[in-house]
């Protein structure tokens, strides 16, 4: 009965717990804060619209966390997202192929992406953003080239139906239902899976992770092969969302992704972080820049607030610092074990 | 034989020499397809767009080689050109390069700040800093606009028996010559090579990297003004794309992304190729996008090159180190026998 209770005395202190719960109240006190700005806020409208655009940045940022745990970072979402978004409209509109036809070949090409950076990246010890930098440049110039004179193709109606909010449950838009999903299945595979497991280890210690007799090189691949396989998604959903396969469609995303894994405090390269807080931290950020949107400020304001919460959720994750926000409490708990 | 045997070993381990083969075949490529031949207004028109992303690279490859990586650049660039199209007209443009380097210098101390007593990631710090300056520019000046001063335009692009240009990449790879000779040059590379030993040796190495950072700083905001004087007005977007380009210019110039070497004749040299690989691929009839993979591809197999070549000489170094062990093992032994 005592060790219950301790457990639940350490689920409900825990940072997989704390950060979240915080997170959110945040989130819902800024979408408050926001009626000194503007009448319409808070209101359903803008809710369903914040979890609409998390969603994306939380699939970005689910990719990117994996990415960011082992010590990468992986510029070359905005050129995944569009050779996705312009393989499936294409694919749909100009070559006629079926829809599902269409989103596998697309998400095929991702993980292939996805594998030969990450081959690259964990073979021969390359520093992983330079890769998916040069990888990002090659992906933008093929989907011009895929395009070429042809304007932006449109998106297939199912694909718009499904990620736009139009298509409605129970009058909640479908893109709410998936944005939940997400967090169920981004958890299952980071904290539950022995993939995700096995990139907290070589995260936090290659060596060690060797010496366990770890396949480290392959497990660095697959986190690069996750990570395009999560820009490869969310292009087709914001493919849906706009409603047609513009070059720029992944620009404006990449930076809300790093963002959302960085106040979520996962510390780059140390095996630490919880995607849970990700999850929430996207939330949390889509919030801040909604309200932002609806007092009118100018598009460079939205710039350098991210670059702010970036600096401020980087110097409250320090970690080396003594405060338990930032800090894993794994170390406290073995000792207590 | 021999000597043939060492300047083959030399193209291929030497990272300046390699990127120096490159520019000249592509140079070569130009020149044969370029209607009329290449002349001087042409080259000179080349020289003046590489050397803000030669300038911005130089900055970049200092970092690198104390094993930081400073992805600000970008942001000091923007903002720099966007100030200069905009602000202080009443003033001498030369005070105002002043100012600028002075901001640019700042920016870099700030980066360095933080990377140093915060003790966080480079790469995540300057990120924000980009993210920040960019927005900052961005808000100053929301479409593309504004005038340079034309004394400054006159001054970089203009040509004295040689392009202007080419004068100042000599200013720059002299002063780089120099600064590779100075004590904060030696502990530069002391610092990226191994850290420990540094401060072993009663040197700061915060101080080292706090100047390294303050003096790319300075490149970039010099870098953004020779840009100012290249195109002739300001822009909010125009830096996004040196993120790409100037870590592109560093890979291709042979500089390892390992930290301890690098050169910026090795980086200048890739920033030439960068700019080159445009107007060659257009006069032989390629289009936009091929320039795009083009460009993407050679970059992966110049990091490659510069991976495999790092790896090989790290084999090498831990076969002689074990090699030395088993000696010293062995006159343990044999001692003991005595």
């Amino acid at each position: 009965m005592n060790t219950d209770a301790a457990a639940r005395r350490n689920l409900l202190t825990s940072p997989g717990f704390v950060r979240p719960v915080l997170l959110m109240s945040l989130a819902i006190g800024v979408l408050f804060l926001g009626r000194f700005y503007s009448d319409g806020l808070p209101s359903w409208i803008a809710a369903q619209a914040i979890l609409t655009q998390s969603l994306f940045v939380a699939v970005l940022a689910f990719g990117q966390g994996l990415v960011m745990l082992i010590g990468g970072l992986d510029l070359s979402m905005p050129g995944v997202i569009a050779i996705s978004a312009t393989i499936v409209a294409l694919g749909t509109s100009v070559w006629e192929w079926p829809v599902i036809v269409a989103v596998i070949v697309a998400l095929l090409a991702s993980a292939f992406i996805g594998l030969f950076s990450g081959f690259l990246i964990a073979r021969f010890q390359i520093p992983a953003f330079i890769i998916t930098l040069a990888m990002g440049g090659i992906l933008t110039g093929l989907a011009i080239g895929l395009t070429f004179g042809r304007k932006a193709p449109a998106a297939p109606d199912v694909v718009v139906t499904l990620f736009s909010g139009i298509g409605k449950i129970f009058g909640i838009g479908i893109p709410i239902f998936v944005f939940l999903l997400v967090g169920v299945l981004g958890y299952i595979i980071q904290a539950k899976s022995t993939f995700g497991r096995q990139a907290y280890l070589i995260g936090s210690s290659q060596p060690a992770a060797r010496i366990a007799g770890q396949p480290v090189l392959r497990i660095e691949i697959l986190v690069y092969v996750a990570a395009a396989l999560s820009s490869g998604v969310a292009g087709i959903m914001l493919l849906g969302f706009s409603g047609n396969a513009q070059l720029s469609l992944g620009d404006e995303w990449l930076i809300p992704a790093i963002a959302a894994v960085l106040v979520g405090g996962t510390v780059i390269g140390s095996g630490m972080g919880f995607w849970q807080s990700t999850f929430t931290a996207t939330v949390l950020l889509t919030t801040i820049i909604v309200v932002i949107q609806a007092t009118g400020f100018p598009t460079g304001v939205k710039s350098v607030l991210y670059g702010v919460v970036i600096l401020v959720a980087l110097l409250l994750t320090r970690p080396d610092r003594n405060w338990r926000f930032g800090k894993s409490r794994i170390p406290q708990q073995a000792l207590e074990g | 034989m021999n000597t043939i045997r060492s300047i083959g070993h030399r193209i291929v381990s030497d990272g300046s020499t390699r990127a120096a083969i490159i520019l000249l075949v592509f140079l070569a490529v130009w020149a044969n397809f370029q209607v009329g031949g290449l002349n001087s207004s042409i080259i000179s028109g080349w020289l003046v767009l590489s050397l803000p992303l030669a300038t911005a690279s130089i900055g970049v490859t200092l970092a690198i080689i104390t094993k930081q990586f400073d992805l600000s650049a970008a942001g000091v660039i923007t903002l720099t050109n966007v100030l200069m199209a905009t602000s202080f007209k009443d003033m001498s443009v030369w005070l105002v390069i002043i100012l600028m380097l002075l901001m640019g210098a700042a920016i870099g101390l700030i980066n360095g700040a933080f990377v140093v007593f915060g003790k966080l990631p480079a790469i995540a710090v300057t990120l924000a800093t980009l993210i920040i300056l960019q927005g900052v520019a961005l808000i100053l000046l929301e479409r593309p606009g504004g005038s340079v001063d034309a004394d400054l335009i006159s001054f970089v692009t203009g040509t004295s028996i040689v392009p202007r240009p080419l004068i100042i990449l000599i200013v720059l790879v002299l002063a780089w010559l120099i600064f590779k000779r100075t004590k904060l040059g030696i502990y530069m590379f002391a610092v990226g090579q191994d850290e420990e030993a540094v401060h072993l040796s009663g040197v700061s190495v915060r101080k080292v990297r706090l100047a390294i950072f303050t003096i790319a700083g300075m490149l970039y905001a010099l870098a953004g003004v020779f840009l100012s004087a290249a195109i002739q007005s300001g822009d909010a977007t125009i830096g996004g794309s040196y993120l790409l380009q100037t870590f592109a210019a560093i890979a291709i110039g042979g500089t390892a992304f390992i930290g301890g070497s690098g050169s910026a004749i090795g980086t200048i040299f890739g920033a030439l190729t960068l700019m080159i690989i445009p107007k060659m691929l257009f006069v032989v009839g390629i289009s936009d996008w091929s320039q795009r993979i083009f460009t993407g591809v050679l970059i992966i197999l110049a990091v490659l090159i510069g991976a495999i070549t790092a790896m090989r000489q790290r084999v090498k170094l831990n076969e002689v180190a074990g090699e030395m062990e088993q000696a010293e093992a062995h006159q343990l032994v044999e001692g003991s026998d005595r």
